[in-house]
């Protein structure tokens, strides 16, 4: 039995509350084919006491990656998100990443663990999980518009500063 | 003082499926050609997997094959009258029986349904 692996990105907004780069569609920042290291982005400005942001997205693939028109059974699912923390004139800055998967009409995100960071270096590094979703795992769609993924990133952190 | 600053960014992020292509696999019966019935009806088979294919066949018929054309057109797939296929595709096959004897009757048939005929068949008696 032969298996496929094919990368669904963020094609709209559901519920986008990052800021973006720039214009006002936030999915179109984070949907790169290959990372852009940052050259277009979503971010959290981080204050002085912790906060926590999240943004949704229903996620496609493109069509240049051949996908499925028939029918799939859902093997595996994984979540691989670029992120970095950024901090200037900061003592410290703790930034944490949690990243999730929902399908279908269904809005009960199941969520990785969660990432931290206290580094200020501007390097984006790779977050990968694999989402344990018993309601999609070996379950068979009609089609990839049937399985209908979302995706969520959840961000949260503060800094502390003595300036 | 200098403004202080903190920021986490997302440069891009999106989801790994791993699946299977899935197919169907099903029988279709052609009414009224001595096939009592077929399975599957209808079942879903994951790509290479395999489907056995059945029929059951009035008696007094014999089976001939299964085609994948309802015209019985081409060359069956298979004689056996359970065969288990390999599935790479969506797969419909069409069993196929005749009588296991022929009947010439002499005279004017153009009145004679195909119905009519198969049931003189079933109540022939051979005699040896």
């Amino acid at each position: 039995m032969a298996t496929h692996t094919i990368k669904l990105y963020p094609s709209s907004d559901i519920s986008a509350n990052h800021t973006s780069s720039s214009g006002n569609s936030k999915y179109s920042m984070i949907n790169d084919a290959t990372d852009d290291s940052g050259s277009t982005r979503i971010y959290q400005t981080l204050s002085a006491s912790n906060a926590t942001v999240t943004s949704t997205f229903n996620c496609s693939p493109n069509s240049t990656d051949n996908p499925p028109t028939g029918k799939i059974k859902v093997k595996s699912i994984k979540i691989e998100t670029y992120w970095t923390v950024v901090a200037s004139n900061i003592d410290s800055v703790t930034g944490s990443l949690t990243h999730g998967t929902a399908f279908g009409n269904s809005t009960n995100y199941i969520n990785s663990s969660a990432a931290t960071k206290t580094a200020s270096s501007d390097n984006y590094t790779l977050k990968t999980d694999t989402i344990s979703d018993s309601s999609v795992i070996n379950q068979v769609f009609e089609n990839l518009n049937a399985l209908g993924a979302k995706l969520r990133i959840s961000t949260s952190g503060y800094y502390t500063s003595s300036n | 003082m200098n403004n202080p600053s903190g920021t986490i960014r997302i440069s891009s992020s999106h989801i790994v499926l791993e699946y299977e292509l899935v197919f169907d696999c099903k029988a279709e019966i052609i009414t009224g050609v001595g096939i009592v019935s077929a399975t599957p009806t209808a079942q879903e088979v994951v790509d290479g997997n395999t489907c056995t294919f059945s029929a059951t066949i009035e008696n007094d018929w014999r089976f001939v094959g299964w085609y994948e054309n309802s015209d019985f057109s081409g060359t069956p797939v298979s004689t056996n009258q359970r065969y288990t296929a390999t599935i790479t595709k969506n797969t419909t096959l069409y069993p196929k029986a005749e009588p296991k004897y022929n009947i010439n009757i002499y005279g004017t048939t153009q009145n004679l349904h195909t119905h009519v005929l198969h049931q003189i068949i079933k109540n022939t008696v051979v005699k040896q």
